[in-house]
């Protein structure tokens, strides 16, 4: 039988995992926020936290292979999440970029770099635009309903 | 929203930038940034089921159809897939403008 990597502060499990769940292999970017609203939105991603570890060995070369600028370096160019899902029948790993604009601002930054042709044939944008919902009012760009008062929530596009 | 579809949006809409001319008439100066807006994503928000359902390279177009005349006018990235096979719009947004 198959076993999703499990991911937890850092450290790896190997524990059986339930099936039609991603994995979340690599989170280059400390947006909590960014995560936090995947793992909710999407929830297949399992609420994992970041694994350099399980990325540099198991998962980030397999996908997108680079030569290291210096010995800090380390991650897979254009992804900030690899999630691998291993109970299909042909095994998937995707690689997915998030953009983030804060409350109220209608452009998502990228640059030239983005316009690079993607490597890997399952390379994904993850757009998430930022929200502050006040006095039970939105403002800025949220498109939910589901703000709770008082708190800055996230709208995602895949 | 897949990486190939963003790269051929960004980099299509920048050369249409450029070839405007400023609001002063003057040619416009190239730089490093891109953008995308909010409205260039409908089609694609809360999509996760095309995440599910295809590899990104294989995901049918599903937004605003205006994007693609776009991308055709102004082309590609070098050796952007799409040179090989343009996305159909037959499942594309056809409503609004840029």
């Amino acid at each position: 039988m198959r076993q999703l990597w499990k991911l937890g502060n850092g450290s790896i499990d190997r524990g059986a995992q339930p099936l039609k769940e991603w994995g979340i292999g690599q989170v280059r970017r400390s947006n909590s926020q960014v995560q936090r609203r995947l793992r909710e939105t999407v929830p297949h991603l399992l609420p994992a936290a970041a694994s350099d570890r399980l990325a540099q060995r198991k998962v980030g070369r397999t996908l997108a292979p680079r030569v290291a600028r210096d010995r800090h370096d380390k991650n897979a160019r254009a992804t900030d999440v690899l999630a691998q899902r291993l109970d299909l029948a042909q095994p998937r790993i995707v690689s997915i970029q998030t953009k983030t604009t804060s409350a109220g601002n209608d452009n998502f930054a990228l640059t030239a770099g983005d316009e690079e042709t993607a490597p890997h044939d399952d390379q994904w944008f993850v757009f998430v635009g930022l929200a502050i919902r006040r006095n039970g009012r939105d403002s800025g760009s949220c498109r939910t309903t589901s703000c709770p008062p008082g708190s800055t929530q996230p709208t995602a596009t895949g | 929203m897949p990486h190939d579809l963003v790269s051929a949006r960004i980099y299509s809409a920048h050369r249409h930038w450029l070839s405007t001319p400023s609001p002063t008439g003057r040619a416009r100066n190239d730089g490093s940034r891109r953008d995308i807006r909010h409205r260039h994503l409908d089609g694609y928000e809360d999509a996760w089921r095309l995440l599910e359902s295809a590899k990104a390279r294989e995901t049918p177009f599903v937004g605003h159809a205006w994007i693609l005349d776009v991308v055709r006018d102004h082309g590609l990235p070098e050796n952007h897939p799409w040179r090989r096979r343009f996305p159909a719009s037959d499942q594309a947004i056809f409503s609004g403008t840029a």
